[in-house]
């Protein structure tokens, strides 16, 4: 298990254009947040051209689905995306998610008017606003959300003080 | 402000506010360093538990099995 790699994925994502939304751990820490974790998760704009963006993106990195096992017939090109939604993937680089949806409305157009512009890496980057944030941690209702999101609510009582 | 949860509001009870009212006074981008930071100490931390483990497992105990054997002693 590696540390999320943002600063290789992020850099990578924005100079190839690909049109995408910095959510869970990783909007988390852009916040404020002080919390480990182990992939980077994105939310992804489903319109081809900018599954092009990340199939050029992403295609030299050897993404696989994680924890499958070895020899499947994956291929990460435009029509497994296409058919696809949710993508948990594995590559040279660590892990990422790649989410076309996600609980609580969360597409990227949807989305899209719910982002903080933050510049991160030399590079600006979308990230989910934390309002944002803590609604889509809670429409996932995982258990194991509860901590994070105790975190989230008091991180914006701190920035609201 | 997102509606009262009961759950939630008991989990708040642990949450270190100090740490949190540190990682505001930081950019993003610092707040990424710092992570950077932190996981690449857990990791070499992980590591070295790891080599010690592997290392206590090679050595040979005082009857001359391994340490980590399951072997029943005679």
């Amino acid at each position: 298990m590696t540390p999320g790699n943002f600063e290789q994925f992020l850099p990578r994502l924005s100079s190839c254009g690909v049109n995408y939304i910095l959510i869970g751990g990783g909007a988390a820490i852009a916040h404020g947040l002080a919390r480990a974790t182990y992939d980077v998760d994105i939310v992804y704009d489903r319109r081809r051209e900018n599954l092009e963006s990340l199939v050029k993106a992403m295609g030299e990195l050897n993404p696989y689905y994680r924890g499958a096992p070895p020899g499947l017939p994956f291929r990460f090109d435009v029509r497994t995306l296409e058919l696809g939604l949710n993508f948990t993937l594995t590559c040279d680089w660590g892990d990422i998610d790649l989410l076309g949806e996600v609980a609580g409305d969360g597409s990227y157009r949807t989305l899209i008017g719910h982002v903080d512009t933050i510049e991160l890496y030399g590079h600006h980057v979308a990230v989910v606003t934390l309002p944002k944030l803590i609604a889509l941690k809670r429409a996932a209702g995982r258990p194991k959300d509860f901590e994070t999101l105790a975190e989230l609510e008091t991180l914006e009582e701190e920035r609201n003080r | 402000m997102p509606p009262f949860d009961p759950v939630i509001e008991a989990y708040k009870v642990d949450v270190d506010r100090s740490l949190l009212r540190e990682n505001l006074k930081l950019t993003p981008q610092q707040r990424f360093d710092k992570f950077a930071g932190v996981m690449r100490n857990l990791m070499n931390l992980r590591t070295a538990g790891q080599r010690a483990r592997d290392r206590r497992s090679e050595r040979p105990s005082s009857n001359g099995t391994s340490g980590t054997s399951s072997e029943p002693e005679s």
